[in-house]
């Protein structure tokens, strides 16, 4: 009989970070990170390298207590070890036992899991086409990726961890694990993290994005988040003569994400719609990279 | 996650067991060797013809059977292994088994499933402690009896090369260097360093513990006054003394016992130190005197020394050889007792006192040691264990 998948209760928040902090020795590499996950949705965690989105995940993941804050998973505290028993997560470099067989880590895994889902982890190898006597180590990346996703996918889980899960996958596999990715997320209405530092890798696949900067002493405040829609719905790029910052005086400051001076123009992106624009403004609609690179840009030069 | 832990270490617990059964079987053919010498020389082995049989065993050519007739070198290659022996195959043990994780990542796989840090480090830490302690308690006594067999190896069983060789001090120290092992190899996550460093830091640690074991329990002291050491002899002592050439059952002999330190005490009982010109000057004034009581007495010179009348005392320095051939007559010792008493004690030594650890020791100092070793471990592990956390993060 194939095991249920856990099921959240109503109303409560898959994943929610409240101002976690990590720090190793003196330095802080994540600092008041706060977001929550909407259920069901998939959400793209973007920031660029060093910005702290794999120091979160392990820390989500139950690989070390957070030095600060609180991290809770569908209402329940996470603490260090064992992992949360409706967490899924996929480290970035899909650890496995290379020497083992495909057939042995299903095996490990099983015996690793209390909650093992052994019809649905077989299904997915054999929709990765994986010959179960081959080695691990000789496996190619995309077929690493599918077995790792595997096994985290057969225990079931009702929020999944995804750290750059299509990093150094070609264009095949990374379509391949996509495919399977949205297949499950579809049949089990499971809420999805999925980070990476490359907007373009993830964006068809999420309907929520948080943008996670790197602010001078840690990184990890999220400076953007919310559903993509809305994000797009409430951004907008005004395009002007050219000025000095003193000249904008018809625009509230609060509302400028970014603003690009050059002699004959102006760029400005806000975060909200504004009202008439003097003469010589133009007014577009922004793509979410422009909005996720403006962020990020802001969010590495404001403390 | 113990049917993990046994597919992922089952093949080098099954290397460690091999070592161990061919350790085993050295043993075994090393104690048979050893029946097989001594029966080709028609000795009797220890223990099966009174308290000092294999002493004055002599073969067919007239040569006593000691120490070189074909196992000797064997016997001391299987001291050296069983000292080296649990440092190397208990490091060898812990290294892998974290360090090999850490060098894959896949600790982020195993902790990110239903298990516990402390579940996962248990279980993969005890499949590879039983068979550990266990052949290393087998190889331990399998040494005791292997020593045994003879009178030469059955000795001594206090001292280092023995005690530490034998009995439950092998698997103790194995633990020891086992969990030193699985410290070292959380701070270095390397196995080649950890295999490195873990053997020497073991390997010093077992020389220190060495070390302080003849100071972990009270030793017994034995005092001897002076005057009883250099009392005058009757010729009846002496012919006895001769005529039994040291063949007589030594009843109070102690088998195990380990001598730990000895020297001259004054009158009050407090340490004297007498220099090693005032021992000699002492002696060459003795022998003098020795020498002149026995050509006054007439005595005629023997054609070479003799072993008789050669005083050891608590220092353990060996008076010289007279040369003069006197030596082995009463006039002669008792005039140099005489003389040696006086000397002596005109230095202020009124007594000599022995150190000596009774065999009746050997058990408890086994504890006592294998205590050491196994809080050591304990400790060695907690900190691993601690560290897990730390090495957890750092990936």
């Amino acid at each position: 009989m194939t095991p249920p998948m856990a099921q959240p209760l109503i109303d409560t928040v898959p994943l929610r970070v409240d101002q976690v902090g990590q720090r190793y020795g003196k330095k802080w590499v994540l600092r008041g990170c706060t977001f929550d996950l909407r259920p069901h949705a998939v959400t793209a965690l973007i920031g660029p390298n060093g910005a702290g989105k794999s120091t979160l995940m392990s820390a989500v993941a139950g690989l070390h207590a957070s030095t600060e804050g609180r991290i809770e998973v569908q209402g329940a505290a996470v603490t260090a070890s064992p992992s949360h028993p409706d967490l899924g997560y996929l480290a970035q470099d899909k650890p496995l036992y290379r020497q083992y067989r495909v057939r042995d880590m299903l095996e490990i895994a099983r015996h690793l899991n209390a909650r093992w889902d052994a019809v649905h982890a077989d299904e997915l190898v054999d929709a990765a086409g994986l010959d179960r006597s081959q080695r691990v180590r000789t496996l190619s990346g995309g077929q690493r990726t599918r077995l790792a996703l595997a096994l985290v996918l057969a225990r079931r889980p009702s929020v999944l961890l995804l750290d750059e899960p299509l990093a150094d996958l070609d264009p095949l596999a990374r379509l391949e694990v996509q495919q399977t990715l949205m297949t499950e997320v579809a049949d089990t209405g499971m809420t999805v993290l999925m980070s990476s530092h490359i907007l373009g890798e993830v964006v068809d696949l999420c309907e929520d994005v948080l943008v996670m900067g790197t602010a001078v002493g840690g990184g990890g405040r999220i400076t953007l988040a919310g559903p993509i829609d809305e994000i797009l719905a409430t951004h907008r790029v005004l395009v002007g003569p050219g000025t000095s910052p003193g000249d904008l005086g018809f625009l509230p400051e609060s509302c400028i994400v970014e603003e690009q001076h050059a002699a004959r123009q102006t760029t400005l992106l806000v975060d909200r719609p504004v009202g008439p624009l003097p003469e010589g403004w133009t007014i577009a609609d922004p793509s979410l990279d422009d909005v996720v690179l403006a962020h990020l840009r802001a969010g590495k030069v404001k403390p | 996650m113990w049917w993990v832990a046994w597919r992922q270490h089952r093949l080098q617990i099954a290397v460690l067991l091999a070592v161990m059964a061919v350790g085993a079987a050295a043993l075994i053919i090393l104690r048979a060797r050893i029946i097989a010498v001594y029966h080709e020389f028609g000795c009797a082995l220890f223990g099966s013809a009174g308290n000092n049989s294999g002493l004055g065993c002599v073969d067919t050519d007239g040569r006593q059977v000691w120490w070189n007739y074909g196992f000797a070198t064997w016997s001391s290659l299987a001291h050296t292994a069983m000292l080296a022996g649990p440092v190397v195959l208990g490091v060898f043990a812990a290294a892998p088994i974290f360090t090999r994780e850490f060098g894959h990542g896949t600790q982020v796989l195993a902790l990110t499933q239903s298990v516990g840090r402390t579940r996962w480090f248990l279980a993969k830490v005890t499949p590879m402690v039983v068979p550990l302690v266990g052949g290393l308690l087998a190889l331990g006594f399998l040494m005791e009896w292997t020593d045994q067999t003879v009178e030469e190896t059955a000795y001594f069983g206090l001292a280092e090369s023995n005690f530490f060789a034998r009995g439950i001090v092998p698997a103790a120290t194995g633990l020891m260097a086992f969990g030193l092992a699985i410290a070292i190899g959380m701070y270095a996550r390397n196995v080649v360093t950890t295999l490195v460093v873990g053997m020497l830091a073991s390997g010093a640690i077992l020389l220190g513990v060495g070390n302080v074991q003849p100071d972990v329990l009270p030793a017994q002291r034995t005092v001897t006054p002076l005057a009883d050491i250099y009392r005058p002899i009757t010729q009846a002592e002496l012919d006895a003394q001769r005529s039994d050439n040291g063949q007589s059952p030594s009843t109070d002999f102690d088998r195990n016992a380990r001598w730990i330190g000895g020297g001259y005490l004054d009158a009050g009982g407090r340490k004297v130190t007498t220099s090693s010109a005032q021992k000699s000057g002492c002696f060459a004034k003795a022998d003098k005197a020795g020498n002149a009581a026995a050509i006054a007495a007439g005595v005629k010179p023997e054609g070479e020394s003799g072993g008789v009348g050669v005083s050891v005392d608590g220092s353990g320095v060996v008076a010289a050889q007279p040369e003069s051939g006197y030596q082995n007559s009463v006039e002669y010792i008792n005039a140099n007792a005489q003389e040696m008493l006086a000397c002596m004690r005109s230095y202020g030594v009124a007594a000599s006192y022995n150190d000596m650890l009774p065999g009746s020791m050997l058990w408890p100092l086994r504890w006592a040691i294998s205590g050491i070793m196994l809080a050591l471990a304990v400790a060695f592990t907690t900190i691993g264990a601690g560290r897990l956390r730390w090495a957890v993060a750092k990936r």
